[in-house]
């Protein structure tokens, strides 16, 4: 195993070695009939190490907002004076239809008012202040649609491209792609919300069948890496002690097993460990923040507390980009603290004051986030992407005031690097119910946010199970509508 | 090309639910423009009978059976000459590593290296194949490729308290060297052959609890859970992905739509169902099985009958036969001698995890768009043996580790890796590193402190947050309870164990026939700070301390050969009595367990 097998070895054999894993390092297509892309020569000893895209990239890196429990769009960004209108009434055609817990109440117009924003005049509710203040920089979805009307799944199928568990996430492929852009931080990092992991937790940032290297590592402002720091009652010394001599017997081993690359990877994952040691902590460290940048992002609200965890959150993503993280993953909402819209948006019961307090969590950290990258002039080589796993319907529920779950119709929106702006794609019917109009799925999501990246996602495979395996499967366009 | 046929036989899947399968099918999918009705030619090597080969003439010395001369066919094919013995500590250390999961004891590897007996490494062998430790090891590997888990999956990911006396079946089956077939038959009606535990196999996978009136989403969750048991059904047994034909015919193996539905009948009557004293299989006689028009539970077609791979010698039954004689007929089909990729699957597994990697490296998957055996002699000879042993896995184990391919060392030749870097061919023992059980296992047995109790309920390797026990968080601490071996951990799905999950440890998400081996910093930073592992190099330099109480180079000594099963040569002797001088012992301890030549099989 000391060697790169040659890239010119048989598909299969080069994927049989993927598996056995020096730990996933090239693209596979690399290997197969594509004469027209580079062929990487990856560094099986540095699974990490930078590979080029299929073609150039508008960004480099992303930062995916993922609000868990499926914000209405109906109350945020896709207005519907429609529902006004007819405020009160039958949704028409609903009398049969049950969606995810049941019957439909009567239509309920949104909940806070629209009005229009930036130069463009859209229409954002009064939910999200200050995301309607940056409505000239954001690219609307209006048109999103998921295969299922269930939590679990959807937050699956958003983060992974599959509705059941154990695909690799989104970031994961694009570790697998692209590599690292660093050299002292994870590749690929998740920042989970201050109440909590998301309903679907690692799933939603882990490798699936991919190789462990290219899972997300998960921490945020206040909770680091575990088991990144020496362990309490070990002194500098002993630590220093123990290293010394553990690459004192990794390369006395590796003598015997010359340029064997499993085992130099592994010497180099437990120097890069080291260094990340340092790293993090730096990267994690906001006290050095000025006060404006603090108040930018809501940081300094001492009345909420989730609302400024959640900010430093947003701090800690900024960081991350400066430091050539490529995918950082930014988790809203989790289910730790009560499910069913109480620390999350699934708002089934208690839509309007769920809401409340959700949306002054988010609105202003995400709309900092998106002024501090832009006065940096990193929004131009970062794609920031908005996203929730479905929508949710135009009626209340029987009974209740919320409204249930709507995978025929959602929004989400992209920022940044590679998209237009303003810009919104797609539209739903007149009360919201059903995408009608360019119609898009998460694959077609996904599609857009991989070639934003430079990368093709019918060429980005792995072989498992008896399939070359995609993360947008047999289906997914590019929404091309969207692209500069 | 691709694209076109892409377009031609782009798949719009209707149904809610649909992931698994179906995955890229187009990029490799032959030139066909119908997806009906033509099932693809059975010509494929593994859906070809058994063939007992002529074994080619080599009288060298390295022949010791029928596994080296078939090697070394092929080694002399390639300009390649296979390597000289491995001397008997690396070779007891692999050979307790590869069947045990856990390294020899210092006076086991002092006896077998100072053992004057010409017989000693097969008296070894067998004395290791009768080793409870064989079936915990060997177990493993069969739970990684069901899938099978403590909890539910899905959102709500509720425990299975009772699902772990389907774990103590299989260890068990693997210690008594059940016959194969017998193995086969009842996990898919061992209510019928007096061992309905077994039949935790069929309800391994996850089930979706979330209930809704939305009737589309409880068909679909229910086509979810039989997928997952004939989909699962088909790597585990046959090396064939079944799901594929889900929604069609398969694109790369004979597998026609209608199969799909004739097996999905086979199974229609099983229900999970925990409540009861064990997690095992529950049967009702089901209604029709229709076969549904691209997996959509909406769009029934035909009533199908039970059957299996009409391409490969199905069975044919009544319609409305009763439930459980339809998994028998279906189990008798699977286990029939000439059913070669049944025989085929379970020796290239043995084989896969006695040497790191199968002779066909898509261990699940040797249908079409899998890989090619390295040695397609030598597989069907190793099948052949099985079934004429009468499925004895402990022989063909045997056959194995008595070979002097097995036996080699494991040091690399230029010239060679410059031929076959992957040491596919076995010019060499390739080297590989642990799993992440075998890692643990092997920590607690070096520290001394592993509990060897086998079976029985597991334990948790979590601390639940209370009070939504849904939040899995490391434990702070940990004492003899978590002492035992890793297969006796709760197997929670979704969740990764906190310090060895990160080694590539399957999260029964999926059938894992072949883990990926990558290699991470959080591996790292797990191994050298985690507090199991602290706690493991304190226990493990206490043990020494209580062992060899008063000289540190004997301390030394001791530390290495339970550890590496070796002394250490002079500089690390010395640079070792400077470090516990200095700093403890337990400071060379977490060296020693953090070491490549700890975790690595040579």
């Amino acid at each position: 195993m000391s060697t790169f097998p040659t890239l010119k070895t048989s598909r299969r054999g080069f994927l049989g070695y993927m598996a056995t894993g020096l730990g996933g390092i090239a693209l596979a297509h690399l290997t197969a009939n594509d004469g027209c892309f580079a062929a990487a020569q990856a560094n099986p000893s540095n699974p990490n190490a930078a590979r080029p895209p299929h073609f150039p990239a508008a960004a480099k890196n992303v930062v995916m907002i993922y609000c868990a429990g499926a914000v209405s769009h109906i109350d945020t960004f896709d207005y519907k004076p429609e529902l006004v209108k007819r405020h009160g009434q039958r949704l028409p055609g609903s009398d049969k239809l049950v969606t995810f817990q049941g019957e439909q109440g009567n239509m309920i117009q949104p909940l806070w008012k629209f009005r229009p924003c930036g130069e463009s005049g859209k229409l954002v509710s009064d939910l999200l202040p200050h995301l309607g203040e940056l409505a000239d920089d954001l690219c609307f979805i209006h048109s999103l649609t998921t295969k299922t009307n269930t939590h679990g799944p959807g937050e699956n199928a958003m983060c992974t491209g599959s509705t059941l568990d154990g695909h690799p996430s989104i970031g994961a492929w694009v570790t697998y792609a692209l590599g690292s852009a660093n050299d002292n931080l994870p590749a690929f990092v998740a920042i989970a919300d201050p109440r909590g992991d998301p309903p679907m937790t690692v799933n939603d940032w882990g490798s699936g069948f991919l190789p462990a290297t290219f899972q997300g590592t998960k921490f945020n402002a206040t909770k680091t890496i575990a088991n990144l720091q020496r362990p309490a009652g070990i002194s500098v010394e002993a630590d220093a002690a123990w290293r010394g001599f553990l690459r004192r017997l990794n390369a006395r081993h590796l003598d015997q097993l010359p340029g064997d690359a499993e085992l130099i990877a592994r010497i180099n994952s437990y120097e890069l460990a080291a260094r990340m040691q340092l790293s993090v902590p730096k990267v994690t460290e906001l006290s050095g923040e000025p006060d404006h940048t603090l108040k930018l992002y809501g940081a300094d609200d001492a009345q909420n507390d989730l609302k400024a965890g959640f900010a430093r959150n947003c701090i800690l993503a900024r960081r991350l980009v400066e430091s050539g993280v490529r995918f950082i993953q930014l988790f809203n909402g989790s289910y730790n603290q009560g499910g069913e819209g109480v620390s999350n948006w699934d708002g089934h019961r208690m839509i309007k004051p769920q809401y409340d307090v959700h949306g002054r969590i988010m609105d202003q950290p995400v709309a900092g986030l998106l002024r501090d990258l832009k006065q940096r002039g990193l929004l131009d080589e970062t794609l920031v992407v908005w996203c929730t796993e479905f929508g949710r319907m135009p009626t209340f529920q029987k009974g209740a005031e919320g409204r249930d779950h709507n995978p025929h119709a959602f929004t989400c929106w992209l920022a940044g690097a590679g998209v237009k702006a303003p810009f919104s794609h797609g539209a739903t019917d007149e009360f919201g119910y059903k995408a009608i109009d360019n119609v898009q799925t998460v694959h077609d999501f996904h599609a857009t946010i991989l070639h934003l990246l430079g990368l093709d996602h019918e060429e980005l495979t792995f072989y498992h199970n008896g399939l070359d395996r995609r993360l947008t499967h047999v289906e997914g366009h590019v929404i091309r509508d969207v692209l500069v | 090309m691709w694209k076109r046929l892409l377009a031609i036989e782009r798949l719009t899947f209707a149904t809610l639910g649909l992931g698994a399968c179906c995955a890229l099918v187009c990029t490799l999918a032959s030139p066909r423009t119908s997806i009906a009705d033509t099932p693809v030619a059975t010509g494929h090597w593994s859906f070809q009978p058994l063939v007992r080969h002529e074994l080619p003439h080599n009288d060298g010395e390295f022949s010791q059976n029928f596994i080296d001369t078939l090697i070394l066919a092929k080694l002399d094919e390639a300009r390649l000459a296979p390597s000289g013995p491995a001397d008997a500590r690396t070779l007891i250390r692999r050979l307790n590593l590869m069947m045990l999961g856990i390294p020899p004891s210092p006076v086991e590897v002092a006896h077998f290296v100072e053992s004057a007996r010409p017989d000693a490494w097969e008296r070894l062998v067998d004395r290791t194949l009768a080793d409870p430790r064989y079936g915990e090891r060997w177990a493993q590997h069969w739970i990684d490729i069901t899938g099978w888990g403590e909890s539910d999956g899905f959102e709500g990911n509720a425990p299975r308290e009772n699902a772990w006396p389907y774990r103590d079946y299989i260890i068990q089956s693997f210690n008594d060297d059940k016959p194969y077939d017998v193995f086969v038959r009842e996990q898919i009606a061992g209510d019928a052959f007096g061992n309905p535990t077994a039949t935790g196999f069929l309800v391994a996978g996850p089930a979706d609890r979330v209930k809704s009136p939305d009737i589309v989403l409880t068909l679909n969750q229910r086509q979810d859970e039989l997928a997952h048991m004939i989909d699962t059904t088909g790597t585990v047994f046959l090396g064939l992905t079944l799901g594929c034909a889900r929604c069609h015919d398969h694109m790369f193996d004979p597998i026609t739509h209608r199969d799909y539905y004739a097996m999905q009948a086979v199974f229609a009557g099983v229900q999970h169902r925990g409540e009861a004293d064990e997690y095992i299989g529950k049967f009702e006689q089901p209604g029709p099985t229709h076969r549904l028009d691209r997996g959509d539970p909406l769009q029934k077609q035909e009533v199908v009958a039970p059957g299996a791979i009409s391409s490969l010698a199905g069975f044919a039954m009544d319609a409305e036969s009763t439930e459980q004689r339809r998994r028998i007929r279906f189990a008798q089909w699977l286990t029939r001698a000439d059913n070669a990729s049944t025989w085929r699957v379970i020796v290239n597994r043995l084989w896969q995890h006695q040497f790191g990697i199968g002779l066909v490296d898509t261990p699940s998957d040797i249908g079409s768009n899998g890989s090619r055996p390295t040695h397609p002699k030598l597989l069907d000879a190793l099948a052949i043996e099985l079934v004429r042993s009468d499925g004895s896995l402990k022989h063909v184990h045997r056959q194995i580790l008595l070979s002097n391919t097995f036996r080699q060392q494991h040091v690399p030749r230029k010239a060679a890796l410059a031929i076959d870097a992957e040491s596919r061919l076995l010019w060499r023992y390739p080297p590989h590193r642990l799993e992440a059980e075998a890692i643990r296992d092997s920590m607690l047995a070096v520290s001394g402190v592993l509990n060897n109790q086998i079976g029985g309920p597991g334990f948790l390797g979590f601390e639940l947050q209370v009070p939504t026990d849904r939040v899995f968080l490391p434990k702070k601490a940990y004492g003899p309870g978590d002492w035992r071996r890793m297969i006796y951990m709760t197997k929670i799905r979704q969740e990764s164990e906190p310090t060895f999950g990160v080694f590539d440890c399957p999260n029964a998400t999926h059938t894992v026939g072949q883990r990926s081996r990558s290699t991470t910093p959080l591996q790292a930073l797990n191994l050298a700070n985690g507090t199991f592992v602290i706690q493991q190099a304190q226990l493990l330099a206490a043990r020494i301390q209580r062992e060899v109480p008063d000289s540190a180079e004997l301390q030394v000594r001791r530390a290495f050969s339970l550890v590496l099963c070796r002394a250490p040569d002079v500089g690390d002797l010395k640079e070792s009595i400077r470090i516990v001088e200095l700093f403890g012992m337990a400071t060379l301890c977490r060296a020693l367990l953090n070491s490549n030549e700890f975790v690595f099989v040579l």
